[in-house]
């Protein structure tokens, strides 16, 4: 009798790409002890660099929601060449390297700039301030919430909104009352990304904004700066941000699954 | 006549441009796919807005290109039931039937759907969210939904073919009893000859976008104009 040939699982094809995927988060989880830790936690980099990076990227994350919504709806709703076209002009700050992103509103908003005059007169300084973290956050970190939210919007049933007209609501009710809570683990989605984003932000940031603790001193500027200093402080750093980082991935994968299966069962016709 | 839809429309590949009316028999559209049943109910509820045309419901005139009249849906007082039902799904069945009191409190609105879910049949089903619902009871909700606003005018997109044979039976003696008895218009797109009969409809046939018969459904059915009309009422009737 033979024996059927042992085959390799289809799993193995997977190996290569998972190990460089992983490797450096077990690297980096393996590389820190407790005390090292302990010791970063208590650096004097570490305190004002996540405060500031709590604070700029929650800031961030509530102006792309606020501004980002109604352009996101407008795209979703709206077809033609004008809203393609807008479509991949947003997408920019996606392939744009943070660096050219950083340099990009040094030239918008530096004293030589395209407002600078303007903003010199007013007696404003935007960048190495904390204005250009956010400005620079924003930027590159939008495109995300944007393309999720847009995407969200067009998966909705456009007789559901015409429904909720009929039945009386504005075009403002139909969208809070139907378009948002069935868009909303969409939302969620695509914010969450946002702010992932946001958190990292380093490039753009370093040109536009600076390294100066406390003020555009973010934990990943943090990190950098740490590492010529005390390596100790750049791993526990490093540490924060990235369970932070893992948490908001959970978050963005597991919420809507939840909630998806709570209130959005797909809808099976039974007679 | 207590309706009438003039309705001159280019959307996609479809150029509409019809005259239906109607008063309070409930009109039948039928016709192939594409031919621009839904398009028209649509544009009747105001979701598209005509090159061309009148759309009067009894002594209203929700749209006229002539005079620049073009009132959004929320004032057309117009019952749409679209494919599908169209309920929201992130609401219960007593909340998607009181969604249409719009400026009332949420507690206010439950209050006044509760009787009408109660007349519906559905009362037990109120505290489900649609996705746990039977086609048949889907039907009855949207219905429901519809009635609470008081329409002048009902527009139901194939009531009936989301449901399986039992369920569309009993449905289409419900509807047509239903429609009877409220007796103001109604537009009820059908692919179902059964549902022409039983809701003693007056048909309009549309194809690619034009009315190219119409009548009581005796009538067509006996001089059908095209092939189409011989087989949606042969098929029935075999």
């Amino acid at each position: 009798m033979s024996r059927a040939p042992r085959r390799l699982p289809l799993f193995v094809v997977a190996i290569p790409m998972l190990g460089l995927l992983l490797l450096p988060v077990v690297a980096l989880l393996l590389s820190s002890s407790p005390a090292d830790l302990s010791a970063g936690v208590r650096h004097e980099l570490f305190g004002p660099a996540l405060w500031l990076s709590a604070r700029t990227s929650l800031l961030s994350l509530a102006i792309i929601v606020l501004a980002g919504t109604p352009l996101a709806w407008w795209l979703a709703m709206s077809d033609g060449r004008r809203t393609r076209v807008v479509e991949l002009l947003v997408d920019l700050p996606i392939v744009l390297p943070p660096a050219v992103v950083g340099i990009a509103l040094l030239q918008t908003f530096g004293r030589s700039g395209l407002f600078g005059p303007w903003l010199e007169a007013a007696g404003l300084q935007v960048p190495f301030t904390t204005s250009a973290v956010v400005l620079a956050q924003v930027v590159v970190s939008a495109p995300f919430y944007i393309q999720a939210a847009a995407a969200a919007f067009r998966r909705l049933d456009p007789d559901l909104l015409l429904v909720a007209r009929t039945l009386g609501q504005s075009r403002a009710g139909a969208f809070w009352r139907v378009a948002v809570p069935m868009a909303l683990p969409g939302l969620v989605g695509g914010a969450a990304l946002s702010w992932a984003r946001a958190l990292g932000e380093f490039g753009a940031t370093l040109l536009f904004a600076g390294n100066l603790p406390g003020t555009t001193q973010t934990m990943p500027l943090a990190i950098y700066m740490a590492l010529e200093d005390d390596v100790r402080v750049a791993l526990a750093l490093a540490l924060v941000l990235g369970g932070v980082s893992v948490a908001l991935l959970f978050a963005l994968r597991l919420a809507p699954a939840l909630w998806t299966s709570r209130t959005l069962a797909p809808r099976q016709v039974r007679s | 006549m207590s309706w009438r839809a003039e309705v001159r429309l280019a959307v996609g590949e479809l150029a509409l441009d019809v005259t239906v009316e109607g008063d309070g028999v409930p009109v039948a559209l039928i016709g192939p796919n594409g031919s621009g049943k839904t398009t028209l109910l649509r544009t009747i509820a105001g979701a598209h807005r005509p090159d061309a045309g009148r759309v009067r419901l009894q002594d209203r005139v929700l749209f006229d290109s002539a005079r620049r009249v073009d009132l959004p849906p929320e004032q057309r007082r117009v019952g749409y039931v679209p494919q599908g039902f169209g309920l929201f799904p992130h609401l219960s069945v007593l909340d998607n039937v009181g969604f249409g009191l719009v400026g009332r409190g949420r507690a206010e609105r439950r209050e006044a759907a509760a009787p009408v879910l109660e007349q519906m049949g559905i009362a037990h089903l109120a505290q489900r969210t649609p996705g746990a619902l039977s086609g048949g009871e889907q039907q009855r909700v949207a219905l429901a939904r519809a009635l609470m606003v008081d329409p002048a005018i009902l527009l139901l997109d194939e009531p009936l073919s989301a449901l399986d044979a039992s369920a569309r039976r009993a449905m289409r003696a419900h509807l047509a009893g239903y429609l009877a008895e409220r007796g103001g218009p109604s537009v009820v797109v059908t692919h179902d000859a059964r549902d022409v009969f039983a809701l003693g409809a007056h048909v309009y046939v549309l194809e690619r976008g034009r009315v190219v018969q119409q009548g009581a459904a005796a009538e067509v059915a006996a001089a059908p104009c095209n092939d189409f009309v011989a087989e949606f009422f042969f098929d029935q009737a075999g």
